[in-house]
């Protein structure tokens, strides 16, 4: 552990000298993470993608200006997370787009199809794609510390410093997304089951 | 404790953060109260499904897209005083040899330029400024692409590459009129060094052919590999960028084995034909090239004669998880027996193709038959995609002669079925692209799956890095690549506009 934090470390003074041998192996060890964090900020593929590109280009652009006060993976996730955000308010006019109203136009959604069951339990699949519709219609703070808390799986401390927040507030904040997300939650199971028809999701918000 | 006080509470109890009092307290609630059980199942349920929720692993391409972002961002600062270091560099060493080897220089110069007719630097480097060396000492400038192309040979000058073997076969036509300098700068790699490289390879076949004595002196093979040192960084690591193994050329390393079809033929089609692609091959990295080269020897035919054509008949989105069933539709000029092999690429099956032994390095067979002239076979495909992301499959067509045509089949593998997605532009920040690689992407962001031949696959193309509808990219696509996609469903499959496919364009 200590010499993967002493590599990690190694790679990024390289990578501050212009050692950009250095930089792509730091690309390569957290590309993975990052991609999905702002999977999970944004909600699809496409964007995600961007903004993960985005992220080390800016990382790249500003390692120089990085002092090492915090450890090199939550200074990137703190660029990712401005990045996403960013991009969040640019594409507020398009919809999520796995649950953007042109894809519930689907003729052959089998749901439509057949009797609900209402003690039916909802498949993996469609609890992911609630989870998706739950986060999409939250604010743009709640969603994001419940995607650093509980998808992402960081320590408070972790997520205070990714942040620039007091551990209090992260908690306090946390206390009230989760809360949030529950209640969205069980708005859209009983849509859900209730309906002949999906739910909308995008009439969330 | 109340209703109320327990439901506000219940998140906290959920994730352990309550005091051992209040959480006994909760727990005695729960037991008595009906509502605020139901309450928890939801809390717990939805908390769970937060916590799994499985998110997908991102495309192998994404990698390599970054690195290129990062590389493309950091090419501007070195550049200028390395380029020019690399020309006073490339000066010196001009007039080094002019010093050392000054008869052999002129004999070489002139025998090899003239017959070579390759192009001159700067057509082929239309993004960098030419050299001042060249500039400054035109006398000199005739010389210079020679004498660096032999000095960059490879040690070894037995090469096995299938491509020297026909480059041979032809090579007694060499007085044909210039044809790289007619390529086109939309199908070129806009950096100098992977193009010294594939100069320096395409003439290393070249000289096996004019191999005269004092051509391979040594004095002139390794004099002029200095400049190459001089460390022009910006250059070297877009190479290195581009150099980064890419998982569908991973997937067809294995075929060595079709013996050599192209090599073999008695018929190149066209000189043109032979030498265009074989510059596509070479743009690759060197490890790549053997298999690259001998795809894209085999469509040098196909292009040429284009005996066969794919498209796709029957399709159905590919969920992950889940078997589809795909249709080729196979269509031969003349009545012919042919064997159709598949090469699933990374978590995708193909659960009809099998595996012949001894082991085949076509792949797996999925369908062996007589063709009727013109009539279209169909060919059931039945895939499963185990992850989600882009997928692609090579099928290559192999006639009674042996000789191979290869195709990709690329397609989004997905969760859930989704609508296409044309209506938003796809934002581009690499300018120039791999077609398959550009097609992977497309096939993710508008759920629409492509079927094109390798030959098409390998190539270059240059985008604007800008956001662009995607209408606007096949059209693209289609000017620079000389074809043209024919959709069915969400399926497109490229029909060239043969034989232009592969001849090169003019701008």
């Amino acid at each position: 552990m200590g010499s993967e934090k002493q590599l990690e470390e190694a790679l990024v003074q390289k990578a501050k000298r212009g050692d950009s041998q250095a930089f792509e192996l730091l690309i390569e060890r957290h590309y993975q993470r990052i991609y999905k964090l702002a999977f999970q900020m944004l909600g699809n593929g496409e964007d995600a993608a961007d903004a993960t590109q985005e992220t080390f280009v800016k990382a790249y652009q500003q390692i120089r200006s990085f002092r090492g006060a915090s450890s090199f993976a939550t200074w990137l996730y703190r660029i990712a997370i401005n990045t996403c955000r960013d991009m969040m308010r640019r594409n507020r006019a398009i919809p999520f787009s796995q649950i953007s109203p042109e894809d519930e136009q689907n003729d052959f959604e089998p749901s439509t199809l057949i009797e609900p069951n209402p003690n039916e339990i909802l498949a993996e699949r469609e609890k992911a794609e609630l989870v998706w519709m739950a986060l999409n219609s939250l604010p743009e703070d709640t969603r994001q510390i419940l995607v650093l808390c509980d998808m992402q799986g960081f320590s408070y401390a972790e997520v205070a410093e990714i942040l620039n927040l007091a551990e209090g507030t992260v908690k306090s904040r946390l206390h009230r997304a989760r809360n949030a997300f529950k209640e969205v939650w069980k708005r859209l199971t009983k849509e859900q089951i209730q309906p002949l028809k999906r739910p909308k999701g995008g009439d969330a918000k | 404790m109340t209703c109320r006080e327990v439901t506000e509470l219940m998140v906290q109890f959920w994730s352990g953060e309550l005091d051992e009092e209040t959480e006994r307290a909760m727990e005695a609630h729960l037991q008595s109260c009906l509502s605020c059980r139901e309450e928890w199942a939801i809390t717990n349920a939805a908390m769970l499904a937060l916590k799994n929720a499985p998110t997908p692993e991102p495309t192998p391409e994404l990698l390599n897209r970054i690195k290129l972002a990062v590389i493309a961002k950091q090419v501007p600062k070195p550049a200028p005083v390395w380029r020019w270091a690399f020309a006073f560099g490339a000066t010196a060493v001009v007039f080094l040899l002019l010093f050392t080897s000054a008869h052999i220089f002129r004999k070489r110069s002139i025998s090899t330029f003239a017959e070579l007719n390759l192009p001159s630097q700067p057509a082929l480097r239309p993004n960098q400024p030419s050299p001042p060396a060249i500039s400054m000492a035109p006398a000199i400038k005739v010389p210079t692409s020679p004498r660096e192309r032999l000095a960059k040979k490879p040690p070894s000058t037995t090469t096995q590459r299938l491509e020297t073997l026909t480059t041979k076969e032809s090579g007694k036509r060499r007085s044909a009129p210039p044809i790289l300098t007619e390529e086109p700068p939309a199908l070129e790699i806009p950096h100098g060094e992977s193009l010294d490289e594939r100069k320096s390879k395409d003439t290393s076949s070249d000289i096996d052919i004019f191999a005269q004595p004092e051509l391979l002196s040594p004095k002139i093979a390794e004099l002029p590999s200095e400049p190459r040192k001089v460390p022009f960084r910006a250059e070297l690591e877009l190479k290195e960028g581009l150099k980064i193994p890419m998982p569908e050329t991973e997937m067809t390393q294995t075929p060595k084995s079709p013996p050599s079809p192209t090599a073999t033929t008695p018929m190149m089609a066209r000189q043109k034909e032979a030498e265009r692609s074989q510059g596509l091959g070479l743009v690759q990295d060197a490890t790549q090239m053997p298999l690259i080269t001998q795809h894209g020897g085999g469509l040098q035919q196909t292009i040429a004669a284009m005996p066969f054509q794919i498209r796709w008949v029957r399709f159905e989105p590919i969920l992950v998880g889940r078997v589809s069933l795909w249709q080729l539709g196979l269509t031969s000029e003349s009545q012919q027996i042919v064997r159709v092999w598949i090469q699933p690429g990374e978590k995708v099956e193909v659960l009809n193709a099998q595996q012949q032994l001894p082991f085949e390095a076509k792949g797996l067979l999925i369908w062996q038959d007589k063709l009727i002239a013109a009539k279209e076979a169909l060919i059931p495909v039945l895939i499963r995609a185990n992850e989600v992301g882009s997928r692609k499959l090579l099928v290559i067509v192999e006639t009674a002669g042996g000789k191979t045509f290869p195709w990709w089949l690329i397609f989004p593998a997905v969760l859930r079925e989704d609508a296409l997605k044309f209506r938003r532009p796809i934002t581009f920040q690499i300018e120039h692209w791999k077609v398959l690689n550009l097609l992977s992407h497309l096939a993710w962001e508008s759920k629409i799956s492509f079927l094109l031949p390798d030959s098409v696959a390998q190539s270059f193309v240059n985008v604007p890095a800008k956001a662009i509808p995607f209408q606007e990219i096949l059209e693209l696509l289609e000017r620079q690549m000389r074809g043209r996609f024919v959709r069915f469903g969400n399926t497109l499959s490229w029909f060239s506009d043969a034989p232009s496919a592969v001849t090169p364009m003019k701008q």
